[in-house]
């Protein structure tokens, strides 16, 4: 679903926090930062779909599940429907295989478990070749 | 790193969380690698920020056990949040209790979930005791190193 010439902004890739855990967000952003990704954050799904409706595109949504006002599902499922072809990853700490479908079937690439860390970013952006 | 006395009894105390089980060893030498001289507070902000916000979880699914009928999202939601949280900050007895509270509240047992929550404010409240002075101790040791 990514473009396969990389970032939107250049040669550093983008990416995209959404989750309402602020402890979450500090560290998915730090990891993020520590492998050179450009990263904003949103708190909620609804404020992931503004972003994109302004017109910001990032090359990797790292996208919660559980959150208020817009969840995980409805965000990820919105966006597709918009058009958006970023990896977009959900991040989540369900483990019941239905919830994990439920979510991948919203239209997600892949899914982990939290907590991420650098080597799960890694694998994931090794995938779709963004790095070595 | 210096090898002061604070140093000394800053890496006693973190030894003895790893010794009870109150932080998990992996993930805390993780976050450590994260930290760096553009954020030197990196680790005690993140302690900082836990503690507040899960002591905010822990107030909201309390309110929502007790509530009549139960609240059930609320719980839902803030259950996930406590568990993802202190998942990543290696808190592990509060993340294992959380996951008590959870399967026990799944199961439909509102007294045993009312019971666990009871557990988990405990295990929260003596997290807390340790980790305000951990962190306060950090913050004191940061000057000599900067």
């Amino acid at each position: 679903m990514a473009t396969s010439n990389g970032s939107s902004t250049g040669t550093k890739i983008t990416a995209l926090v959404v989750d309402d855990d602020r402890v979450i967000n500090a560290i998915h952003c730090k990891l993020l930062n520590k492998l050179g990704i450009e990263n904003h954050v949103a708190t909620n799904g609804k404020e992931a779909v503004d972003l994109h409706c302004s017109g910001k595109k990032f090359d990797l949504i790292l996208m919660d599940r559980d959150m208020p006002i817009m969840n995980g599902i409805e965000a990820t499922r919105e966006l597709r429907a918009m058009g958006v072809r970023s990896i977009i990853v959900g991040v989540s700490t369900r483990s019941i295989k239905q919830e994990i479908q439920e979510f991948m079937d919203s239209g997600l690439d892949d899914y982990q478990e939290k907590p991420l860390t650098s080597s799960k970013v890694i694998s994931i952006l090794r995938k779709i070749d963004f790095v070595d | 790193m210096a090898n002061t006395p604070l140093h000394q009894q800053l890496s006693i105390m973190k030894q003895s969380f790893f010794d009870e089980g109150l932080l998990d060893h992996e993930q805390v030498s993780y976050l450590e690698t994260l930290e760096n001289e553009d954020d030197p507070d990196f680790i005690e902000n993140l302690f900082t920020m836990f503690l507040r916000d899960s002591s905010r979880y822990i107030d909201s699914i309390e309110k929502a056990l007790e509530a009549t009928p139960v609240d059930y999202s609320v719980m839902e939601r803030m259950l996930y949040q406590l568990k993802g949280s202190s998942a990543s900050i290696g808190a592990s007895k509060i993340n294992g209790e959380t996951n008590t509270l959870r399967k026990v509240f799944h199961d439909g047992d509102i007294e045993s979930a009312k019971a666990s929550l009871q557990k988990l404010k405990e295990e929260h409240a003596n997290f807390k005791e340790k980790l305000v002075i951990y962190v306060g101790m950090l913050k004191e040791a940061k000057p000599s190193e900067y």
